[in-house]
């Protein structure tokens, strides 16, 4: 028994002993046991209070000096590693520049997608922040006001919940210029839903939404600055918003930004945030929709549990009111998914991207040091000859990677800092939060544990093949003639097919973005961009209130710029072609009846008689609308050919009648006086839409768009525009003034950006590739050089020579591409909301790319395969 | 006479354990258990010295050059079992002895100024 439990006690020390490095453990293991053996042994004479002290201590003291001896392997083997590579400091360049590059590009996209789509909101608990849109059979549409205070009332999973109407108005007074500012209307619960305190001041309370309260509103944070020089004596100050008076009641810190670059927040006239036109008492209003709506889910209240709340409410308004709820449905979402959701793809595109670089410069490391290793074979073998283990020699060679891994690292951070800024400077606006893009300790932890997992990848697999294999026949010949090569080479084939596979997955995404950015970049927007100036106006104030008074003001506006030389023509429409005009639903005279919610949709906008010529869209059949087209007149309108073909597609529509509101449940019918062609309204990439121009003097129009065409330089007719604009109302600003081709670039920003990062990664994915395709062929010809002076001497020429190592290279290129073009078959699935006019599997595309990246590589291997050639067979064949 | 010096004051001040090392050594070679026992024995064992800073210390001197390995044989005290013998080298022998010295310099400048013997008067 006493033989048995001290065997099992050896056992256990010996187990514990294992804390400590092999190379401590073989030298000084046995006379460690030996000693413990014998203290067990004193000790068991005594009290066993003594021989459980004796294994407590022994175990504490092992905890406290294990550590100490793998720190001092460690500055040891790191030490070594850094002679090492001092001595071979070309082979240390080109691996810390490959690794810089796959770490630097990680590192500035990580920050990008951390600062956008990881980090949270600003907002307490922001995870229970959701908005709840409304869908109809339009599609997605604004909330009704009466749904709205109907969800308010009945849900059970929200502890507050709040509606924002967002529009731009006039800001005056304060002894500033007139300013055009976002405006937001909302309920007064909106900061108790984002969970934030006022700066300074007072948030709103529910009197400030009661009918006939004061008006009162809420500075944002960047306007305060901006504006009003951060005055800390705002609060309490008059503002004038739109010909109003209000109240500034508090300021908000920079944080909250809600709605996007909101500068001020009003509280409703009554109860929910009212639009700016005139519609009664709106909380009646059930057939159309105003309002965007944000809500704070009570604690422990799951998103899908608020889903099936709102499921509910919605069936009882659907059963109360068929007519306008009928096909209305909702979902609830969370915030951060509704701000950042369309953004996702794109930058998850990104990081697979810089992901696939990172992966193809650790190959080209491990190429690297599996090229290196057979001259390091003989130093292996003398070490392994002089006792070291294999696991020692590993560690070794994992330590040299791993410092080769961090000073990659660090090269790649400063190559990442340099260029998230080029990034942050390159980034379009639809990019949220880019003011917040930062590298902050999360990105440098990512650094850090990329770097490490790179040096692990990359130096795993040669540290194993370069310790195997027998170290006899490296200490007696020299290393070519080494066991174990033959997988070595196999080895080293196997990454270079994988750098090939995964840059012609890279290269061939960036070769459809291109192709996508190119049709987009020449699709037919329907109308001449060319030579137009843009502004917008929309005139507040006691002079403005009425329609006519400023459908007068407009009249006038065209009038005055159509008198200065160089324009001509001048149009104005209620919204500008990519921004979203109200979609309205309609019925044709004639057509079977639908409830409101099932009516098909047009955007509606409101034109002057010379739109369609200041836009050089045809007109094609009818008449242009005149100045006599006014209220007095019946009422008329264009469509465009889309909505004709869609409603009339065997007859001309001039002439029949068309209706977008109701009075008294009667349709107030408009007669179609003319076909105009159909313009890309919404994006480009979007088919274009039903559209219908009503004139803007047979309608109330808040704000309109001035379309100027002009016979030279838009831009240069800027500041007199501007002029003549203010010279008839100074209070009114004249914002937007931009020509229509810098309209068309903004669209185009987001695409173009896409592109650019896509090619510049794929771009360095095939440098990388190349190189790694060069190296592995310029070792192979090295290797065989004693093989190629046999050929020769037997008679070979130097094609024949040139032609066996060109299809060496080729044999490689062909497997990478044959692996790649499946892989991209799969990775561009990924791709297709980014893509437009070009399918995700383009064979043209496909069959384009796989060339190039063959001829490029054939061009790799051609180097190294000339060299071959010119190899002197006797020199070759002295060589051993 | 010169070269020796830089070496002796780099290893100065010892580390208590060290100290208690060289000091078992002083009187011959021993094994690695032995220099355990007499360390405890001397010290009461107010000091122990556990396996890991027992053979870390040695690993260390060995490095240094102020241990050297003797032979394994067994020690008849003990079982048939063959153990390795530390013995000091010439360099160990005159860093304990400087050690010793620099301590015995303490010792003096503490009994100068009746640090020892007294207790503190209140």
């Amino acid at each position: 028994m006493a033989r048995n439990k001290a065997s099992v006690s050896d056992r256990v020390f010996r187990a514990l002993l294992r804390a400590f490095p092999a190379e401590f453990r073989s030298r000084f293991g046995k006379e460690m046991e030996q000693g413990f053996r014998e203290e067990r042994k004193e000790q068991r004479g005594g009290k066993r209070s003594g021989l459980i002290m004796l294994w407590v201590r022994t175990v504490m003291d092992i905890i406290s000096t294990a550590p100490s001896e793998h720190l001092d392997i460690l500055k040891k083997d790191a030490g070594y590693g850094l002679r090492t590579m001092r001595r071979n400091w070309g082979f240390t360049l080109v691996a810390v520049l490959a690794l810089a590059l796959g770490v630097g590009a990680n590192t500035a996209i990580f920050s990008v997608v951390n600062s956008v789509l990881l980090r949270p909101l600003p907002y307490t608990d922001s995870e229970r922040i959701v908005v709840i849109k409304e869908w109809t059979a339009r599609g997605q549409a604004q909330v009704t006001p009466a749904n709205f205070l109907d969800w308010r009332e009945q849900n059970k999973v929200f502890e507050a919940m709040a509606a924002i109407s967002s529009r731009r108005a006039n800001l005056t007074g304060y002894s500033a210029e007139p300013q055009r500012i976002n405006l937001a209307v909302a309920s007064a619960s909106l900061f108790q839903v984002l969970g934030v305190q006022p700066l300074s001041g007072r948030g709103f309370v529910s009197a400030d939404e009661q009918a006939g309260h004061e008006p009162v509103a809420i500075v944002s944070h960047r306007l305060w600055q901006r504006r009003f020089g951060s005055d800390a004596g705002l609060v309490g100050q008059p503002l004038k918003i739109d010909g109003t008076n209000y109240t500034v009641i508090g300021i908000m810190p920079a944080h909250v930004q809600y709605p996007k670059d909101v500068d001020v927040w009003i509280s409703p006239r009554r109860i929910v945030p009212e639009a700016d036109v005139d519609l009664g008492d709106i909380t009646q209003i059930r057939g159309f929709g105003l309002l965007s709506v944000v809500a704070r889910l009570k604690p422990g209240v799951t998103l899908a549990q608020s889903q099936v709340d709102m499921d509910d409410i919605t069936s009882r308004l659907r059963e109360q009111y068929p007519e306008s709820n009928g096909a209305r449905f909702d979902t609830v979402i969370l915030l951060h998914e509704s701000l950042f959701g369309e953004v996702r793809t794109s930058l998850l595109v990104l990081l697979a991207a810089v992901a696939a670089v990172l992966i193809i410069a650790c190959a080209n490391v491990a190429n690297l040091l599996l090229a290196r290793s057979s001259v390091r074979q003989k130093e292996i073998a003398v070490r392994t000859a002089l006792g070291a283990s294999r696991s020692r020699i590993v560690r070794q060679l994992m330590t040299e990677s791993m410092l080769l891994a961090l000073l990659g690292g660090a090269a790649g951070l400063v190559v990442g800092v340099l260029g998230l800024n080029l990034l942050v400077q390159l980034a379009p606006s639809s990019i949220p939060r880019v003011e917040e893009i930062e590298l902050d300790r999360w990105v440098l932890g990512y650094t850090l544990l990329i770097s490490l997992a790179t040096g692990i990848v990359f130096g795993l697999a040669p540290a194993l093949q370069v310790t195997k294999g027998n170290f006899n026949e490296a200490l007696k010949e020299g290393a070519r003639g080494m066991a174990g090569g033959a997988r070595r080479v196999s080895l080293r084939s196997a990454l270079v097919v994988a750098e090939v596979a995964l840059s012609l997955v890279l290269l061939i995404c960036a070769g459809l973005l291109f192709r996508s950015f190119l049709i987009l970049q020449n699709v037919d927007p329907g109308f001449n961009p060319k030579n137009v100036l843009t502004m917008r106006l929309a005139p507040s104030g006691d002079n403005y209130r009425d329609a006519s008074q400023r459908s007068a003001f407009y009249k006038r506006v065209i009038e005055r710029v159509e008198t200065l030389p160089e324009v001509r023509s001048v149009g104005a429409i209620s919204t500008l072609a990519f921004s979203k005009g109200p979609l309205a639903g309609y019925v044709i005279e004639g057509q079977p009846p639908l409830s409101l919610d099932k009516l098909p949709g047009a955007n509606r906008r409101h034109i002057s008689p010379a739109y369609f010529r200041a836009m050089s869209i045809p007109l094609l059949s009818g008449r242009e609308f005149t100045d006599r087209d006014n209220a007095d007149a019946p009422g008329v309108v264009i469509i465009n050919q889309a909505l004709a073909r869609r409603e009339f597609p065997d007859e001309d529509p001039v002439g029949h009648r068309i209706a977008f509101r109701w009075r008294n449940s009667q349709p107030v019918w408009l007669e179609i006086v003319g076909v105009a062609g159909d313009i890309r309204s919404i994006e480009l990439q979007a088919e274009p839409m039903g559209e219908a121009y009503t004139p803007y003097l047979q309608n109330e129009v808040p704000e309109m768009s001035f379309v100027i065409s002009t016979t030279t330089d838009p831009a240069s007719l800027a500041s007199a525009v501007r002029a003549e604009v203010e010279d008839l109302d100074k209070e009114q600003p004249v914002s937007n003034l931009k020509t229509m081709d810098q309209i068309i670039s903004e669209v185009m920003v987001q695409p173009q950006f896409n592109t650019l990062m896509l090619g510049l990664f794929s771009g360095i994915a095939m440098l990388l590739a190349l190189a790694g395709i060069y190296a592995v062929m310029a070792y192979s010809v090295s290797q065989r050089t004693h093989e190629i002076g046999i050929r020769m001497a037997l008679g070979a020429r130097p094609r024949d020579v040139l032609k066996m190592i060109v299809a060496q290279g080729a044999r490689l290129t062909a497997a990478g591409i044959f692996i790649g073009v499946w892989g991209a078959l799969v990775a561009t699935r990924g791709l297709g909301s980014l893509l437009f006019g070009v399918s995700p599997t383009d064979p043209l595309t496909f069959a384009g790319i796989a060339l190039l990246l063959a001829a490029v590589s054939m061009l790799a291997s051609y180097v190294p395969a000339l060299r071959a050639a010119k190899v002197d067979p006797m020199a070759a064949l002295r060589q051993e | 006479m010169r070269a020796k010096k830089p070496d002796l004051e780099s290893h100065l001040p010892l580390s208590p354990a060290a100290f208690h090392v060289l000091l078992a050594l002083a009187d011959g070679e021993k094994h690695g258990y032995a220099i355990k026992k007499e360390v405890s024995r001397r010290t009461e064992e107010k000091v122990r010295l556990g396996p890991g800073t027992l053979y870390g210390l040695i690993k260390r001197m060995l490095k240094n050059g102020l241990l050297v390995e003797c032979d394994e044989r067994p020690d008849p005290s003990l079982d048939d079992e063959r153990r390795r013998y530390y013995r000091l080298s010439e360099l160990g022998f005159k860093v304990a002895t400087a050690e010793a010295e620099r301590m015995e310099k303490l010792i003096t400048a503490a009994r100068a100024k009746k640090l020892l013997g007294k207790t503190r008067a209140v």
